[in-house]
């Protein structure tokens, strides 16, 4: 008697629980819809939530081709000399989505080897905002060990359109805002790219040129701000949008700037930034990549 | 003709190039990662940038793409089987590759290559045939419809006098449209052998010589093997789903769910939030393209769909509109703003909003009032006026800015174009920087009010021209955009929206979405009330999270 009583009890527990399951998806829909956002939100669960090297640049500067080498020169290591593939380019045209890998650094040492996330994310203008949260919410910014910035040094490219000019200031402009969050900021290498082009510019050229365009773009930021006295600029709009201090980008965006360069009348230059930026040239078709190896290797063994 | 094709992943990766001029084909991405480009069919794309015409077919994550570097006089039908037809041998290919030792792989590249060519050739040649039996049945298969490209006739043959006709696209010349049917003049031609008249019967194998005979058996091996392969994708139904209740059970718990059902879920959830059904049927339609026919959880359907509507809010281009102005002072001439809109959107009020904003930073303004309809439009803009000059004098500190009003009463005609010329040369004159052109309200539907737009746009040439639309509007919304984007002809468009009245419809924001999807033109600012003040930019991840709520 006792053995069949059990049977009943759990087969009327089972319906039971069964039933009330199907409450719970029925009925339950809102409860859950309201529940996947904030699970989204803190996305520990994301999958590029690693440690993590981006490789960013505007269009055309040769981030993809920079992507699969490095990827290569970090599988050649453990070759020997005579074994090692051809070092060619990996021909690439504009991506339409990131590359994500994991990748073994640093490149000198084979021995203390740890595995990182090497990201390399397309340059469109139409991406952009994703990059952000991607950076923010996807990787988390303490997670990002370093960016590199990949600089197309050919006069051509800077000068045909000063748009080009205008769009690598404006995007470093956004971008410096979110990194340099951190503590000690995040560390750039700008990698000075097609270095073997004739017209390649000299690195400190380059660097004064995007210094005089982020001190430009800065200024107007923190007088326009000034004369208008937040009544109405539409530059730092969405504050009350954005209450929950998720992107305090937007907000402080002028105090951020305005703590940089000290004070309204200073100019801008790169060492105020917390993070370290080095500018480094080389080229990828001409397989000059050893300084910015060095960087990695240099971060890789720091952290 | 010269022509070059390579196949590609999303990743940027080439996998085949058929020569080195591969740089063209990175205008050609950018085209499709702004949407830009010319959707002929489900996954095919054409473009014509710098005098090449561009074809793309991607399936899944292998693109191909291939630019002619003349005017081609190729069916895109047949362009279309040719890369679909490629695809499928590389894929088939790789996966052969993949099963074997990587020693292999240097062989069957040479392999690919010759197929590739084959194929190559083959398109080019039915493009010769084609020509003789297009003369003979012009009419027969010229196509209707209005977006799609109607199949391009061989002209080759015929007196290079004759003029075609064109069909314009959203400012891109789409085709030259068969003529034949409305040129009577010429006689028929006779004189095309009959063996001519039935081309796509024609054995391909004709054409190939004996030692190729091997590959062309393998490459319809190839192609026949695959062919069912879009059926497959519509009919197969998950072998890994759980059917009914635990399925739905395991979809709370995070596991799997059918896409298809979420699909709808999702459509019907965007509907609600003000988007045009078709818009919303669009976005889901590349959605399901993106995350393939397999079961996904809630969580990663609802990231993809953030993602993709965040991608469709970000502009394209730089939307920084003061440095555009602070470089444009150099000049004499003044930089010319011009607002359009339907009746009631809030015209005048977001302009006088940009003026006030104007007027912060320190640059001149000068309103053009140039609705000169409906009465009491130009009173209305000295309304205005008056209040932003008093607001300017008590704010301007040492700088010299100044507002006026230009208007030259009520007319019509070319009364309208006259005002803004005149207004125009005096902002030139009394060193304005911008000159705000307020048109008048029309209805996009009515061609008669739409007509003059062209003219207007022809003769101020504004530097930038701004539709306001307002967010309350719903699926008329995307007619509203398109019909005023194209209103201004072929070589013009809408620069920026200005979406007005969000704050009247909380979260229900859809028309955002409608208005841009629809024309790929970026939102610039948002009104959200009655002051000056009440303009904002646009912040993505707000409306975002508006829509997914």
């Amino acid at each position: 008697m006792d053995f069949i009583q059990v049977v009943i009890l759990t087969l009327v527990g089972g319906l039971v629980l069964t039933l009330l399951l199907f409450q719970y998806q029925s009925n339950g829909f809102a409860f859950h819809k309201s529940l996947i956002p904030s699970g989204l939100s803190s996305s520990s669960s994301s999958p590029y939530n690693k440690p993590t090297f981006l490789i960013l640049g505007a269009n055309n500067s040769g981030k993809t081709s920079l992507y699969y080498k490095l990827i290569r020169a970090s599988k050649n290591r453990h070759l020997d000399d005579d074994e090692k593939v051809n070092e060619g380019m990996t021909p690439t045209v504009s991506s339409m989505e990131l590359n994500a890998t994991s990748i073994e650094l640093p490149f000198s040492n084979t021995a203390i080897t740890k595995n990182y996330q090497l990201i390399d994310y397309p340059g469109h203008l139409k991406y952009q905002e994703l990059l952000y949260k991607l950076m923010i919410d996807d990787i988390k910014l303490q997670k990002i060990r370093g960016i590199v910035y990949v600089l197309d040094s050919s006069s051509i490219s800077i000068n045909s359109e000063n748009l080009i000019e205008l769009k690598i200031a404006k995007f470093l402009y956004q971008i410096f805002s979110i990194t340099e969050r951190m503590h000690n900021g995040i560390d750039f290498l700008f990698a000075v790219n097609k270095s073997d082009l004739f017209d390649s510019l000299p690195v400190h050229k380059l660097k004064g040129l995007l210094e005089s365009e982020l001190n430009k773009l800065i200024t107007d930021e923190l007088n326009s701000v000034n004369k208008s006295s937040g009544i109405d600029n539409a530059n730092d709009d969405d504050k009350d949008d954005n209450g929950d201090g998720k992107k305090p980008s937007q907000e402080s965006l002028r105090e951020f700037w305005l703590s940089v360069i000290g004070s309204r009348n200073k100019e801008f230059t790169f060492d105020k930034l917390e993070g370290n930026m080095d500018f480094v040239t080389g080229s990828v078709l001409r397989n000059k990549i050893e300084g910015w190896e060095n960087w990695f290797d240099e971060k890789v063994v720091n952290n | 003709m010269s022509q070059s094709l390579i196949i590609f992943r999303r990743s940027g990766k080439i996998e085949y190039q058929s020569n080195n001029k591969v740089s063209p084909f990175n205008e050609f991405i950018s085209s499709i990662v702004n949407e830009t480009h010319l959707a002929l069919d489900k996954n095919f794309y054409t473009n014509n940038l710098h005098q090449k015409r561009f074809y793309g077919y991607h399936k899944d994550n292998t693109f191909v793409a291939l630019y002619f570097d003349a005017v081609t006089t190729i069916d895109s039908e047949r362009v279309k089987a040719t890369l679909s037809g490629i695809a499928k041998t590389f894929n088939k290919l790789n996966e052969d590759n993949d099963d074997n030792d990587d020693d292999e792989e240097v062989p069957s590249n040479d392999k690919l290559k010759k197929l590739i060519d084959l194929q190559i050739n083959q398109l080019i040649k039915y493009k010769q045939v084609e020509t003789p039996n297009q003369r003979d049945s012009p009419s027969s298969s010229v196509n209707n419809s209005g977006t799609s490209t109607p199949v391009k006739k061989g002209h080759a043959n015929r007196s290079s006098a004759s003029k075609k006709m064109r069909k314009w696209d959203g400012g891109i010349m789409v085709d030259d449209v068969e003529d034949k049917t409305l040129d009577y003049s010429e006689i028929r031609d006779d004189s095309v052998p009959p063996e001519d008249a039935e081309p796509l019967e024609i054995d391909e194998s004709a054409f190939i010589r004996q030692n190729d005979l091997v590959l062309v058996n393998e490459l319809n091996d190839i192609l026949g093997d695959s062919d069912n392969d879009d059926d497959y994708d519509d009919n197969d139904e998950p072998s890994g789903k759980i059917s009914g209740f635990f399925g739905k059970l395991s979809s709370y718990l995070g596991g799997s769910i059918n896409v298809d059902e979420v699909s709808k879920k999702f459509n019907d959830h965007l509907i609600s939030k003000n988007i045009a059904p078709q818009t919303a049927k669009i976005i889901i339609e590349k959605l399901k393209d993106k995350l393939g026919n397999k079961n996904v959880t809630m969580v990663n359907y609802k990231q993809a769909l953030t993602e993709e509507l965040t991608k469709i809010l970000t502009p394209n281009v730089s939307t920084d509109l003061l440095y555009d102005i602070k470089r444009n002072k150099a000049n004499d001439k003044p930089y010319v703003i011009s607002v359009v809109g339907v009746n009631g959107v809030g015209k005048s009020t977001n302009l006088a909003k940009l003026a006030y904003w104007f007027l912060q930073n320190n640059l001149s303004v000068l309103i053009c009032a140039c609705d000169t309809f409906r009465s009491g439009a130009v009173e209305q803009l000295k309304v205005h006026v008056n209040s932003l000059k008093r607001l300017n004098d008590q704010v301007s500190n040492g700088e010299d800015t100044k507002i006026d009003i230009y208007e030259k009463g009520y007319g019509s005609g070319d009364h309208v174009v006259q005002t803004a010329k005149g207004a125009i040369q005096l902002a030139g004159q009394e060193k304005y920087d911008i000159v705000l052109i307020d048109t008048a309200g029309r209805t996009h539907s009515n061609t008669k009010l739409m007509a003059p737009l062209k003219k207007f746009g022809d003769a101020a040439n504004p530097d930038r021209i701004i539709m306001v639309g307002e967010a309350l509007v719903g699926t008329d919304s995307v007619e509203q955009a398109i019909n005023f984007n194209n209103a201004f002809g072929n070589k013009r468009s809408l620069d920026f929206f200005i979406i007005s009245k969000v704050d009247t419809v909380g979260d229900m924001v859809g028309t955002m979405i409608n208005m841009v999807m629809a024309t790929k033109v970026p939102i610039l600012f948002i009104g959200t009330g009655q002051t000056y003040t009440d303009i904002k930019r646009l912040s993505i991840k707000t409306v975002v999270d508006q829509l997914m709520r």
